[in-house]
């Protein structure tokens, strides 16, 4: 029987590229979201200060991914684990002629030409993924230790849940049957896991907990600006589910050739469908939110995306009615769960983080599971089909051994070389104190320059200005 | 003088691939970058302790710490109020 056959056509790469920036577009929302959010959130104290240690992780994350995490989103597509090889990841490696300006002009490397353009999608990913973990971090991190984990996380782990269960020809796909197609379970189930490795280890904020051990709900700076940054999370959230789009390929087969939309497991889906059933989504999880949180403008509308992330790992294949009950059902249990997970392990996770993206796309990979139950999930051929049983053992990978392990241990190590958190003095103080300090020095110093000034406009005028 | 075999754009071009300056010398820049890299890691952490640790020596006294704390919360009570 003759196999399928994805191809995209010379012709299309201009197309393709085109479809690549309105994502980029898209995508750019989803760490400024991130960013003003967590300026919202934070205590006047750390407000400044809380942007200056997100910001600091973009050229950490750009560097890192070119220097090694590119790399790796492309070599361990083959597995389980590292066998089978490290596939065609040499093109992608820093010193390979085609991550600097090249003309690939030849049909041969017509390929690689695709790969510069992806090379900003991924790098957007990636800075997302890592200020999603530093906003929960912030308040007590010390820079340097935040950077290191951005490394672990943003260009070692997240490039190896890519490629192994994301990615058109990712093993957990093929091998178990494992479905994600706008990034439940390499996004969001992988962030939440590694965020509770850390949140483990870190200690929470000073006077979090009262003396009865029960969670103390500390002042936001900026309301505007929290609800702001959910609103362009949503519209970042766009440009990820864009992102794990494939335009303009064709399918070959022995009944005919088609020109289709597909999924990053290379299987047909509908643009448009798979957006309603991401919208439907998200109503779903704005109304339990704004109810069981009202007023509450640090989660409130947190909903929409808690209710996004609940369906993104089936919205290709779900019906959007579907779509709204799953995302109210997820919306719901997730935010009791943060509730658990912070009186119960007294988790201090600001932005809750681990319930929001990590319990939401655990769920979402097991509810799809069930429902997608049968489908086929790849276009090779001897795939094995969608099951239960795949998407949980994928999300349990994808959780606990390439979130949880790396980020417990590594937090672990850092705790032990005493490099992990700020002093209680700082905590006390808020790390602004420093820009309030250089204010108060330099309004001094000029008060003192301009009165100099009077004093001898003074002298010379005859007690006249 | 060119800083690449590129001296001509006369050619088949698509028998050339890369077209910035010093091709061959990848790998020197790689480990370059490396260095420069692990550098930076480094010397935010000795940036941000230097900083620290000055304002914990101005606030080394535990009255001067009390007030300074009851001032900052004040103020932020201040404008949460005026917002």
């Amino acid at each position: 029987m003759k196999m399928n056959e994805i191809i995209l056509n010379t012709k299309d790469y201009f197309l393709n590229d085109i479809f690549s920036l309105i994502v980029i577009l898209f995508l750019v929302f989803l760490p400024i979201g991130v960013i003003l959010r967590s300026y919202g959130i934070s205590r006047e104290k750390f407000s400044i200060s809380s942007i200056i240690i997100l910001f600091l992780s973009l050229p950490i994350i750009i560097i890192s991914t070119y220097l090694f995490g590119w790399a790796i989103s492309f070599a361990f597509t083959n597995g389980p684990g590292i066998t089978g090889g490290f596939s065609q990841f040499y093109f992608a490696l820093p010193w390979s002629s085609n991550m600097g300006p090249s003309l690939n002009l030849n049909p041969d490397l017509s390929f690689y030409r695709l790969t510069n353009i992806k090379f900003i999608t991924f790098i957007l990913l990636s800075w997302s993924i890592v200020l999603f973990l530093g906003s929960s971090l912030l308040e007590r991190i010390r820079i340097g230790a935040y950077l290191i984990l951005v490394i672990i996380l943003g260009s070692v782990f997240w490039p190896i849940a890519y490629s192994w269960s994301w990615s058109n020809s990712g093993w957990m796909a093929r091998v178990f049957g494992y479905h994600d197609a706008f990034g439940a379970g390499a996004f969001h189930t992988l962030l939440g896991g590694f965020a509770l490795g850390v949140l483990y280890q870190i200690k929470s904020r000073l006077a979090k907990f009262n003396d009865f051990q029960k969670p103390r709900s500390f002042p936001i700076h900026s309301h505007t600006n929290s609800i702001l940054g959910n609103f362009l999370i949503l519209f970042g959230f766009i440009g990820l589910s864009l992102s794990s789009i494939l335009i303009f390929y064709e399918i070959n087969n022995e009944t005919g050739n088609y020109m289709e939309v597909l999924n990053v497991f290379g299987t047909p889906i509908s643009l448009s469908g798979s957006m309603i059933n991401l919208l439907l989504a998200l109503s779903g999880g704005i109304i339990i939110s704004s109810i069981v949180k009202f007023r509450d403008p640090k989660f409130m509308f947190s909903g929409g995306i808690i209710g996004i992330i609940a369906v993104s790992s089936g919205a290709d294949y779900y019906f959007p009615l579907q779509s709204f009950i799953i995302g109210m059902i997820i919306t719901f249990v997730v935010i009791k769960s943060h509730a658990y997970l912070e009186e119960r392990y007294k988790i201090d996770d600001i932005t809750g983080l681990v319930a929001m993206h990590g319990f939401a796309g655990f769920w979402s990979l097991i509810i799809s599971g069930i429902l997608l139950w049968g489908y086929p999930s790849s276009y090779y051929e001897g795939s094995v089909h969608i099951n239960p049983f795949g998407q949980f053992a994928g999300a349990l990978i994808l959780f606990w051994i390439l979130g949880f392990i790396p980020g417990f241990l590594s937090t672990k190590v850092l705790k032990f070389f005493n490099i992990l958190e700020t002093s209680t003095t700082i905590q006390l103080t808020g790390e602004d104190i420093s820009f309030k300090r250089d204010k108060f020095i330099q309004n001094q110093d000029l008060i003192e320059a301009e009165t100099e000034i009077i004093s001898e406009l003074t002298r010379n005028n005859h007690d006249k200005i | 003088m060119t800083r690449s075999d590129l001296n001509n754009w006369l050619i088949d071009l698509s028998e050339i691939n890369s077209i910035y300056i010093f091709s061959g010398s990848e790998g020197l820049w790689f480990l370059i970058s490396v260095v420069a890299f692990v550098w930076f890691i480094l010397a935010i952490y000795r940036v941000e302790k230097n900083d620290h640790t000055s304002i914990e020596e101005e606030l080394s006294n535990p009255e001067d710490l009390k007030n300074l704390i009851i001032e900052i919360n004040s103020d932020e009570v201040d404008k949460n109020n005026s917002n």
